[in-house]
């Protein structure tokens, strides 16, 4: 028996997502079409209330249901120190960590000539704009380790070079509370070759 | 590493084959045209995922099948490990201890087998690209890490060559950074490879052939460059006529290798009797570095081994096969005359063993 087409739309949307598969969409179906129509209802108002309300901020292009983020507009933290990722999600998982007291510019994406990306499809405009009109003490560049963020971290390097009197890179090596067994051999070498005295 | 024994289904001329080798030389003589080379095919084939004839999987096939099976139990330091492979209309299947196996490049550089083949002549005097690729897949066995590069060097130039195609002159100096410090990775192991290899070729063409002359392995790298700035320097220089014709002009993906006896270059001086035999030193010779420097043993495969050498070569060829400890495929239309006890003779009629 082939499934109602409206479940069939459901799963086959659900599937679209990062991470479903043809299976799990079917799951999730299921899953929903178990809820009462108010649960199924407040899951269709989430889904709508977040295209409707986020939206990136105007000055770091993060997520965010206000104008500015909350990032942006806190004065406790160091407007002068600027650390640019990939991707939205990215911040979240800096902001994780605790450590990091500056503010975020996203660039929505790294250089990819094969994708049609350029430095005119990233944020890299308003972040000369930024330095420009505010300035800022140093710039870290946290793109991916994969060929493409390297390749728009030297891109941002040289672009931005006589902007800001410090530019730096995020370290590569080992995870913290891993095991020597798992880590790859470029990530050895290059802890290898990163490698720091004791009392550093 | 050592096949203990192999099955083949459907594969070339074989319906059906169930047999065991011995760890140490396996000698496969026959006719003309019986299956010697197809059986060491399947061998290479299993440690490689490629022939070393053709690229075209149908001609792998039982004349009337349209698929194949290969399974093999092979001993990797003393770990047993059952491969499956199944070649078919829907492209190739590789099973690992009774579960898929998704990635092949892992699989490449577990297992080896180096082969030596009449074909082989053509090695250094067809296009370079086959010899970037032949090397490339022996050192990276030598070091993964050069792998990782390989496969970075890759991605990076195809964007490369997407932003000179689109003119993305704003971004190109940001793609040369990055290919050129992954390049110069690349350079770096390519020289120190060919300069390991050194004395243990020199030391096997002497033993092989008793001839004075010193044979080499010299890199031919594209650009010559002594670290990754000077190299990204020449890469910039080459600018104006890289965005003219559209793609990366200069770079490792443009590197070559040559085979010299003295100062006598392959390409245009070696006979085709040199042509053997200096491909032959290079396979042991490799081999000897896999061994001294990773205790790797691939397996050695030498198909129609005795055509075109001279007998004073054959003898001491065997003399030498007799101290490696790898497991050894010859195949010869002649029955050897005698073996020793650590070795195995097969006969092979009409897709079948005797």
């Amino acid at each position: 028996m082939q499934y109602p087409e409206s479940l069939d739309r459901l799963s086959r949307e659900l599937s679209r997502l990062p991470g479903i598969g043809k299976k799990t969409a079917l799951r999730l179906a299921f899953g929903i079409l178990r809820y009462t129509p108010e649960e199924a209802a407040n899951l269709a108002e989430a889904i709508r209330q977040v295209k409707e309300r986020i939206h990136h901020c105007n000055i770091c292009h993060g997520f965010t249901d206000l104008g500015t983020c909350s990032v942006c507009i806190n004065q406790m933290r160091n407007q002068r120190l600027i650390c640019v990722v990939e991707q939205p999600n990215n911040v979240f998982q800096i902001e994780r960590s605790r450590v990091y007291q500056g503010v975020y510019h996203v660039l929505l994406g790294a250089l990819s000539p094969l994708e049609g990306i350029g430095p005119d499809q990233l944020q890299i405009r308003s972040l000369r704009k930024r330095l420009e009109k505010d300035g800022a003490d140093e710039l870290i560049l946290a793109t991916n380790p994969t060929v493409q963020g390297e390749a728009t971290a030297g891109f941002l390097q040289s672009e931005l070079v006589d902007l800001v009197p410090q530019i730096t890179r995020l370290a590569r090596g080992l995870p913290a509370g891993g095991d020597l067994e798992y880590v790859d051999e470029i990530t050895l070498q290059e802890a290898f070759s990163g490698r720091r005295g004791w009392h550093d | 590493m050592v096949i203990r024994s192999l099955e083949l289904h459907q594969f070339r001329n074989y319906r059906q084959l169930q047999v065991e080798f011995g760890p140490g030389l396996n000698w496969l003589h026959g006719h003309n045209g019986q299956g010697k080379t197809n059986l060491v095919e399947a061998i290479a084939y299993l440690c490689n995922l490629e022939s070393f004839r053709t690229r075209k999987t149908q001609q792998l096939w039982y004349s009337e099948a349209n698929a194949a099976r290969m399974t093999a139990l092979l001993e990797q330091q003393q770990v047993l490990r059952r491969v499956q492979i199944i070649l078919s209309t829907r492209g190739r299947q590789v099973w690992l201890d009774h579960a898929p196996f998704q990635r092949t490049s892992e699989y490449v550089l577990s297992f080896l087998a180096l082969s030596f083949t009449p074909e082989d002549v053509a090695l250094f005097r067809g296009p370079p690209q086959d010899r970037r690729r032949f090397f490339n897949r022996i050192i990276s066995n030598l070091d993964p890490s050069y792998f990782r590069h390989l496969q970075d060097y890759t991605k990076i130039l195809a964007e490369k060559n997407a932003a000179l195609r689109q003119r993305q002159d704003r971004q190109l100096s940001a793609w040369n950074q990055v290919l050129a410090r992954t390049g110069w990775e690349l350079i770096q192991r390519r020289a120190a490879f060919a300069e390991q290899l050194l004395s243990h070729l020199v030391e096997i063409f002497r033993m092989a052939t008793g001839r004075p002359e010193q044979l080499s392995l010299r890199y031919h790298p594209a650009v010559q460059c002594s670290d990754a700035e000077q190299l990204e320097k020449m890469i910039e220089d080459q600018r104006d006529r890289e965005l003219q014709s559209g793609y990366a002009l200069i770079g490792p993906h443009r590197d070559d290798y040559h085979l010299f006896l003295d100062e006598k270059i392959d390409r245009d001086f070696f006979s085709q009797g040199e042509l053997r035999v200096t491909n032959l030193s290079l396979k042991i010779a490799i081999n000897q570095l896999l061994f001294s420097h990773y205790s790797l043993h691939p397996i050695l495969i030498f198909d129609d081994l005795f055509s075109e050498l001279d007998a004073q070569v054959s003898q001491r060829l065997l003399g030498l096969f007799a101290q490696l400890q790898n497991q050894i495929f010859v195949t010869s239309t002649t029955r050897p005359e005698k073996l020793d006890t650590k070795s195995c003779s097969f006969q092979v009629v009409q897709g079948q063993f005797v």
